[in-house]
């Protein structure tokens, strides 16, 4: 289910994991993705909350401390993987727009 | 200049946008949102502000859940790392505003936000609007099955009536907002799947729910005023209002474990207690006033005068004597001289059938005295007919031992005689007829039961003709 759910990256959850590739708290996830992506593309509060319980319930990360109301988070191997996943599917795309369009 | 206002407002739960929009103006008319509590919202006076509110689902937020859950605290601090502050939640929706000129959307992923809600609306929305379709028909069912145990006495009362039609209003009701909500779910997921976004509007959907809410009020009001005028009903009222209000003190209680930071089960537990012990505490104290008002003729008519009987045995019997005009005596029927006659006549009228009943006896003093009593149903509509002819007709049924000339069954007689276009006698056996009448005049059905020591010859069957018939 989790599988089938996250074949697919949207930006927002690709951004979101690119930052879990190292330990971050949650509340600044938005913030680094706003800095990555140059203001293109912005996360709200409610979906970054539900986007990283999705992630957590689907095994993608994981909590790796928790300080008061502040929440780590970190990559995992399935995490790593949909990402290179996602990665792969665009280079595919790229790869056949330059045989046919170039 | 008053600082605070409530409004009785009638939004349907999953319409964010609606709610939203509507904060906004009254944030520019200088009301802003603190508390809501079901209909009722609680408004604080500010300066008039451009605001902007949103409104989102928590799912794990919840009526017995502490306020607010860790998860919950987390989710709002993000919220509030974005520019939003929380207003006020009920049940899973959070309402938040911002004050930045152009704030960052708490959703931003249209997919994952419909996911949010309809988790959400599982938890509660559904369940609870599912469970009142229920409790609708089962209250409709209940409500209407004195329409077949006792047909005339429903016709003729409004008030069984009008609770009928609250049910049915209710129930409908909450049939209009979840197959609202099954369709704005359906309409998002096609929208959302094409790229776009979820649906705003929650269309006519609103407008049905809330028409449906008026005229079930006007309903509820209706059968408070005629329950008031008729015996017993204002009872019924004053248990309305006690449920009411044990209601809205079982609710604040349980706000305030809430915010005490209370466990889930052990104030869900707490809860369900106090609503079982208080539910039964205000039965018993209902039914023992029910008994004390009676003994103390709180309630209904009160005889005129009443009649002190002493038997042979030393008992003394109390008769209640009334003094109503009944539209035929036995006087008017055959002479008596008796002082002490009773004149006891009752009314109930619906748009479907009017009803009344005159009943004139005489306490058991030892002097002579006759006794009689009428029904007379006009019935306003054709199809009810038969069905009250049937109940006016009822028999109760011999047991097949008994030998015929025991036997009791109507009997088809001259309607020539009263006037009228049918009329029956109650009889016993081949020849003996007791002077137990149903006569139709018309739309009006009229069962007269006399003394059998009356005799009815012509003329006294001529004089029931002109005051009980058409």
């Amino acid at each position: 289910m989790a599988r089938e759910k996250f074949q697919t990256l949207t930006e927002q959850m690709f951004y979101i994991l690119l930052c879990l590739r190292e330990e971050c708290c949650g509340m600044d996830i938005m913030e680094k993705v706003r800095v990555i992506t140059g203001g293109r593309v912005t996360i709200g509060p409610g979906t970054l909350y539900n986007l990283l319980e999705n992630f957590m319930t689907a095994g993608m990360i994981r909590e790796t401390k928790v300080e008061g109301r502040k929440r780590s988070y970190v990559l995992t191997d399935v995490g790593r993987q949909a990402l290179k996943d996602e990665v792969a599917r665009m280079n595919v795309l790229i790869g056949d727009f330059r045989k046919f369009m170039e | 200049m008053r600082t605070k206002k409530r409004r009785f407002e009638q939004f349907i739960f999953y319409d964010y946008n609606g709610i939203a929009r509507h904060l906004e103006k009254m944030a520019r008319d200088g009301w802003l949102l603190s508390k809501i509590s079901g209909n009722f919202w609680t408004y604080e006076r500010i300066e008039p502000s451009d605001l902007h509110f949103t409104v989102t689902y928590f799912s794990e937020a919840s009526e017995f859940n502490p306020y607010p859950t860790e998860n919950q605290q987390v989710f709002l601090d993000y919220c509030e790392e974005a520019g939003w502050k929380l207003v006020t939640e009920w049940a899973q929706m959070q309402i938040l505003y911002s004050d930045r000129e152009d704030p960052i959307p708490i959703e931003t992923d249209e997919a994952v936000k419909l996911q949010a809600i309809h988790k959400s609306m599982k938890k509660n929305f559904i369940p609870s609007s599912a469970m009142m379709v229920f409790v609708s028909i089962l209250q409709m069912v209940a409500q209407s099955l004195g329409l077949w145990t006792d047909p005339i006495d429903w016709l003729s009362d409004i008030t069984r009536q009008l609770l009928l039609i609250c049910w049915v209003l209710i129930g409908i009701g909450n049939v209009v907002v979840l197959s609202g909500y099954f369709r704005w779910k359906k309409r998002s997921e096609r929208a959302v799947a094409d790229g776009g976004d979820c649906v705003t509007s929650v269309g006519i959907y609103r407008k049905i729910s809330s028409e449906l809410n008026i005229a079930a009020l006007f309903g509820v009001l209706g059968w408070m005023i005629f329950a008031v005028s008729g015996g017993m009903g204002w009872i019924a009222i004053v248990m309305v209002a006690v449920l009411l209000l044990l209601v809205y003190v079982i609710e604040n209680i349980k706000d305030e474990f809430k915010k005490q930071g209370m466990s889930r089960t052990k104030n869900y537990v707490l809860t369900v207690t106090m609503c079982v012990v208080g539910t039964i505490g205000v039965m018993i104290w209902m039914i023992h006033m029910i008994f004390r008002g009676m003994d103390a003729g709180w309630y209904g008519r009160q005889p005129a005068e009443e009649y002190r009987v002493t038997m042979s045995n030393g008992n003394v019997w109390v008769w209640d004597i009334y003094h109503d005009e009944l539209p035929l005596t036995i006087e008017e029927l055959i002479e008596t001289d008796h002082e002490h006659y009773s004149y006891e006549l009752e009314e109930k009228q619906s748009l479907l059938l009017a009803w009344t009943r005159g009943r004139q006896n005489a306490p058991p003093d030892g002097e002579e005295s006759y006794s009689m009593e009428y029904e007379i149903v006009d019935v306003k509509f054709q199809s009810l007919y038969d069905l009250c002819l049937e109940e006016l007709m009822e028999t109760y049924g011999d047991s097949d031992d008994l030998p015929y000339e025991y036997r009791t069954y109507w009997k088809e007689i001259d309607a020539d005689v009263w006037g009228a276009d049918k009329a029956y006698q109650w009889y016993q056996g081949d020849d003996t007829p007791y002077n137990d009448f149903v006569i139709c005049w018309g739309d009006r059905i009229v069962r007269l039961d006399v003394d059998w020591d009356l005799y009815m010859g012509d003329d006294q069957i001529r004089t029931v003709a002109e005051k009980l018939g058409k």
